[in-house]
């Protein structure tokens, strides 16, 4: 229940961020952080496999509602939600990080881990987001400088988030 | 049965991945316009390569009947040299290179992808917009007219057959010269199309030639679209004439695209008694 109200929290929270905020932003900057995947790589990687694709495709869908970027996201996201639980169950065990009530489960593992984990993931994300809306198009000049350089922002931006809700809020949640 | 759900309750999340993969796939090309061009330029040059390959082995199966045909047009067209015919001579005569204005000029192609049997066929053409095909333009081959330019890419252009819902000719009826009535497939058989609008009072009988009409906007007058063989009378003051089609639409290979030097011209005509109306 505990969990459930505490996702409930960060969804909102990284709802708001990325429609409100950092859309906005993105007009001024060139990279695009998308901070929805701390929803999803944080998400507790104990739930059947088939509910971390179904969770990661309405994720990317919502997204995609207000990102007016119909179906791309979605797509990106259920390629996290599909690869997620098997990243995740070898190199990690689970079981512990569901007995702790506080926290999240990547700081259970070891700093490499969880560092990989993130970097991997939120590269994978943004290549294929960024793949699909440029389809190749002005690989040097604008696809690989938007990637690489939105990913380190949405990695910045998720590292802050964590500080902020398991740390911060750890007595609260 | 038990062995199936077995495999589905293992294979959830993969099929789950699949199916709504497959969905954001046809989101991103239906509802972005740069993805959808995209993938429709691809899609239709990969096609376009696949039925220039499979055409290019079945050529080889018609090579026979396509040479009967060539040599049969060769033979027509052979009629209209000058050294067929005889020049009077005369002590005074007049020239006037400009009496004779070339209207149409043609552009050959091969058809390399064809369908008969959908209620709205196509045929997809070798010749595109760098050859100087046009969407508008008629098309025809050896035996008679086959349809009109639907769409052009750089080099293959789709062809709007005659046995499609929306194609319409202007039809004469070549041995009574009545240019009346027009053309129309009726969604069912790939060997017969329909003529209507014709006065009942007009003495078309089986075996008539009906051709092109003068009025025709894509063709030239006087090319094949079909023999008369049935006909009826409808709501006491029409005739409804069942054609046998010209052209064999199986066995279709070389074609001829038409390019109306004086469209242009017409167009902007027509466009002002559009506007007047």
């Amino acid at each position: 229940m505990k969990e459930g109200i505490k996702f409930t929290f960060i969804f909102i929270y990284v709802f708001l961020l990325q429609v409100l905020v950092l859309e906005n932003v993105h007009g001024i900057f060139w990279f695009h952080p998308f901070v929805y995947l701390f929803f999803l790589l944080y998400l507790t990687p104990d739930l059947p496999k088939w509910a971390s694709v179904l969770i990661g495709f309405f994720v990317g869908f919502i997204f995609d509602i207000f990102l007016n970027s119909y179906g791309i996201h979605a797509s990106a996201c259920l390629i996290v939600g599909l690869l997620k639980p098997y990243l995740a169950a070898g190199n990690i065990n689970v079981a512990p990080a569901r007995e702790e009530e506080k926290g999240s489960w990547l700081n259970k593992g070891k700093f490499r881990f969880k560092m990989l984990f993130l970097i991997v993931f939120i590269l994978m994300h943004h290549f294929v987001v960024f793949f699909l809306e440029m389809l190749g198009q002005n690989l040097t000049k604008a696809f690989i400088p938007t990637w690489l350089g939105s990913s380190l922002a949405t990695f910045a931006i998720i590292l802050i988030s964590e500080e902020l809700f398991f740390k911060t809020f750890k007595s609260k949640l | 049965m038990g062995s199936v759900l077995q495999f589905i309750k293992t294979y959830l999340h993969l099929i789950l991945f699949i199916v709504l993969q497959v969905f954001c796939l046809y989101t991103i090309i239906n509802f972005h316009a740069f993805h959808k061009t995209q993938f429709f330029n691809t899609s239709n040059r990969i096609t376009g390569n696949f039925q220039e390959f499979i055409n290019g082995v079945n050529f080889y199966r018609n090579l026979k009947e396509n040479n009967r045909s060539l040599v049969e047009e060769n033979l027509y067209l052979r009629q209209f040299l000058k050294e067929n015919y005889y020049i009077q001579p005369k002590d005074t005569f007049f020239v006037n290179d400009t009496f004779f204005r070339q209207r149409y000029e043609y552009v050959s192609a091969t058809v390399i992808g064809n369908s008969v049997d959908k209620e709205n066929n196509y045929l997809t053409l070798n010749r595109g917009k760098d050859a100087g095909v046009e969407k508008g333009m008629g098309v025809f081959g050896p035996d008679g007219i086959v349809g009109v330019v639907e769409d052009v890419s750089s080099n293959f252009s789709l062809v709007m057959s005659m046995l499609h819902s929306k194609a319409i000719v202007s039809p004469k009826v070549k041995e009574l010269n009545l240019s009346q009535g027009k053309v129309k497939w009726d969604n069912r058989s790939s060997y017969y199309v329909y003529l209507s609008g014709i006065n009942r009072y007009e003495k078309v009988k089986i075996g008539q030639l009906v051709v092109t009409s003068p009025y025709s906007k894509n063709f030239p007058e006087n090319i094949p679209i079909g023999v008369v063989v049935e006909v009826k009378e409808i709501d006491g003051s029409f005739l409804r004439v069942k054609l046998k089609i010209s052209t064999s639409y199986s066995q279709l290979r070389e074609v001829y695209v038409v390019k109306d030097l004086f469209k242009e011209e017409l167009d902007n005509f027509n466009k002002l008694i559009e506007s007047e109306n």
